[in-house]
């Protein structure tokens, strides 16, 4: 009796034993949490997103923040809006010395405004977890798109990691272009003959927003980039040089003018907030719009069922001495605060967002690009991975032209005389007058 | 006796007010970003103010709609509560009406009023085309000629109710037998108007005059809800300025020194407005 139950308990101990090691086998056979994610301790994470709750960013968030708090014992991951009209809150929370673990935008390699945040030691340096791999086992900073590395970096150590490309591109209605057999403009000269056939056929070539000056200054930014080149601008905005010492600027602001003139741009685009400038692009009463990238993921729910778009950069400028294949773009930057308490929680949070498997979701999910390598297009965004690639090692210039916007009084000096070009109070010399006039009294950046 | 009293109340304008604006003063003579310490720089921002086109360009926009606003809200404001101290049918109705606008926040109203005047989809412009004025359908709030007076418009509309009260509250004071009398006398509407009402209500315009300045040279929501200081920067008012210098571009120190010299600007607008319209008041 006492042989056969001793006999039962090694046979019930074999099987359990079976079973347990059955079980740590298939666990084994799980992907492991890899050894950039090893011995991190849980606690609470605040991460600031740029899109409210249910929206598919907060989602997409939430998903990461999920994993995190189930792999991480302790941890719990709260999500704060930081959009646009959040920011002087958050910021004003940095200033105090509370900041959120991870931040949106806070930091940008191209924007000096921003640098101090690095000069004080507010910002966790990731170059070293940058250097190391994704969950996914690539290395995270060579996954990058080059050109979107400057955006991350100061004085070569990476203080941000990238989310979504922004590229400001022409976004053009596919449908009305083959009603008229128009191909995608390569030259000012094909976009001046495009817009003119549709001019022609009734149909108006450009939304454009009259409401915020900016957007009517990309087209002002984009010409100055083929024309004159980066460097030129920079000099004349930032650096003191007078705008009238490069004849480029004249021709530039003529040819703006000649795209006023003729009439291309919507009609009362001068009192059109640009949201309504972007419903008559999407209900196909004008043909193209520039515009970041970020458009179609705006207007997701006021784009018609069989909308189709395409896109292509601004066409080149035949004897123009600038850049004739740059773009104007940034990324989403996300940043560590050196506070954070968990701060090995928070990058192996952003760790596991840029996975190609998380960005491919995300870019799904928001119907946007990724500054990733060899993520695909979302479908919305027919050719954005072939234009990125086509920017292979060169840098992005930062929108708008090169970050004047962060400098309200700069930015104004630049870019109001654009707005009243566009609303044909000025000719191309008095405004050009009016820029050099307004940049010179304000001096040099410091 | 008196000062455990006062002392609740002081406190509160010491720490609400007084510190702050102290505190707004001390800092504008820094250079600070906000995030690096500030580091003193004299007058430098203040010799910046002087020298910043923006700053003027701005303080003539908040001058234009200050002075705009003025002539409509009390030139109107006037008219609606002089008409008020008449008997007719209805006259609650009226005054609920003028009052009404008054319980939008101000968001609201600048909301409704920006859909108004939108050129393609707003009902001004689709009223207008509709009774053949098709050449008054303008781009309101996009054209440099008409954003100033658009703004202010509804601005005025959505204040107007208020001032109309404060103003009708001035002419009830006003004793029945004076007009009684003038009339009696001969006395037409308008000499009535002229010669009993606003001598006697002069006093009470005074002062709403100069809160009117005080609060209008500060206007800064229908602006920024409105055009955000475009087309162009033709509405661009002080306070939307410092807003831009102080959030936008992270200035914080110059952001302050020009919300002081805004502050300079307030106090000797209303001192010489105050001064010029103080007459010997009339006893009734």
């Amino acid at each position: 009796m006492a042989k056969r139950l001793l006999r039962s308990a090694l046979v019930v101990v074999a099987i359990v034993a079976m079973c347990l090691s059955a079980t740590s086998c298939r666990k084994a056979q799980q992907p492991s949490p890899p050894p950039e994610g090893a011995g991190i301790k849980g606690g609470p994470l605040e991460i600031g997103v740029l899109w409210p709750e249910g929206s598919a960013e907060y989602q997409w968030w939430k998903g990461i923040g999920d994993s995190l708090e189930k792999d991480y014992p302790g941890t719990k991951v709260t999500y704060t809006l930081a959009n646009t009209q959040q920011r002087p809150a958050i910021e004003l929370r940095w200033k105090s010395g509370n900041p959120p673990d991870v931040d949106v935008v806070i930091f940008n390699g191209q924007v000096p405004e921003t640098h101090d945040y690095v000069k004080n030691g507010m910002l966790l340096d990731l170059t070293d977890a940058l250097r190391g791999k994704l969950p996914d086992g690539t290395v995270w900073e060579e996954s990058i798109l080059p050109s979107f590395k400057p955006f991350l970096q100061y004085e070569g150590r990476y203080y941000a990691v990238p989310m979504d490309a922004v590229v400001m591109l022409f976004h053009y209605n596919k449908d009305i272009f083959e009603r008229y057999n128009l191909q995608e403009p390569r030259t000012w000269d094909d976009l001046l003959a495009v817009a003119q056939k549709l001019k022609d056929a009734g149909v108006t070539p450009f939304a454009v927003t009259g409401t915020f000056t900016p957007y009517m200054g990309l087209y002002w930014d984009h010409l100055l980039l083929r024309m004159v080149g980066p460097e030129a601008v920079k000099a004349v905005l930032f650096g003191g040089t007078s705008i009238k010492e490069n004849p480029g600027f004249l021709k530039a602001a003529k040819m703006l003018r000649e795209l006023v003139d003729r009439g291309y741009f919507l009609k009362g685009f001068e009192g059109v907030d640009f949201t309504t400038a972007q419903m008559e692009f999407f209900k196909g009463n004008a043909a193209m719009i520039l515009m970041g990238t970020w458009l179609v993921g705006e207007m997701k729910d006021s784009i018609p069922p069989g909308f189709r778009l395409g896109l292509f950069p601004f066409p080149e400028v035949p004897g123009g001495q600038g850049d004739q294949a740059g773009l104007f773009g940034t990324t989403f930057t996300y940043s560590v605060a050196k506070a954070s308490k968990v701060s090995d929680l928070a990058v192996e949070m952003l760790r596991r967002a840029a996975t190609k498997e998380q960005q491919a979701k995300r870019v799904e999910a928001l119907q946007t690009a990724s500054p990733y390598k060899g993520v695909p297009a979302p479908k919305d965004l027919p050719g954005i991975d072939r234009i990125l690639e086509s920017a292979g090692q060169s840098p992005m210039h930062l929108y708008y032209s090169y970050g004047v916007i962060w400098d309200k009084e700069r930015s104004d000096a630049w870019y109001n005389p654009v707005g009243k070009l566009f609303m044909k109070k000025l000719t191309p010399e008095q405004m050009l007058e009016e820029i050099d006039s307004n940049l010179q009294r304000i001096g040099p950046r410091k | 006796m008196f000062i455990p009293f006062v002392v609740p109340g002081l406190a509160l304008y010491v720490l609400a007010v007084l510190l702050p604006l102290l505190q707004t003063v001390a800092f504008s003579f820094t250079d600070w970003r906000g995030v690096t310490p500030p580091k003193f720089a004299g007058v430098e921002n203040y010799r910046h103010v002087f020298t910043d086109p923006t700053f003027w360009s701005s303080l003539r926009h908040t001058l234009a709609f200050t002075a705009l606003g003025y002539v409509l809200t009390f030139g109107f404001g006037l008219f609606f509560a002089w008409s008020l101290t008449y008997r007719f049918r209805g006259k609650h109705v009226v005054r609920a009406i003028i009052f009404l606008p008054c319980l939008f926040s101000v968001l609201v109203a600048a909301l409704l009023w920006k859909f108004i005047y939108h050129p393609t989809l707003g009902p001004l412009n689709a009223l207008l085309s509709k009774v053949g004025l098709d050449s008054l359908a303008l781009t309101w709030l996009g054209d440099v000629r008409t954003a100033v007076p658009a703004v202010c418009l509804a601005w005025v509309w959505q204040s107007l109710g208020l001032w109309v009260l404060l103003i009708s509250a001035g002419l009830e004071r006003i004793p029945p037998e004076l007009y009684e009398a003038a009339r009696v006398d001969g006395a037409s509407e308008w000499a009535v108007f002229r010669h009993v009402t606003i001598p006697l209500v002069w006093e009470i315009l005074r002062v709403l005059t100069v809160l009117w300045l005080i609060q209008a040279l500060q206007q800064f929501a229908f602006v920024f809800v409105m055009t955000k200081g475009g087309p162009a920067g033709v509405t661009e008012v002080v306070t939307t300025y410092i807003y831009g210098v102080a959030f936008q571009s992270r200035n914080y120190g110059y952001g302050m020194a020009l919300a002081t010299s805004m502050m300079l600007v307030i106090l000797a607008v209303t001192l010489v407005v105050n001064r010029l319209a103080r007459k010997e008041s009339v006893e009734f």
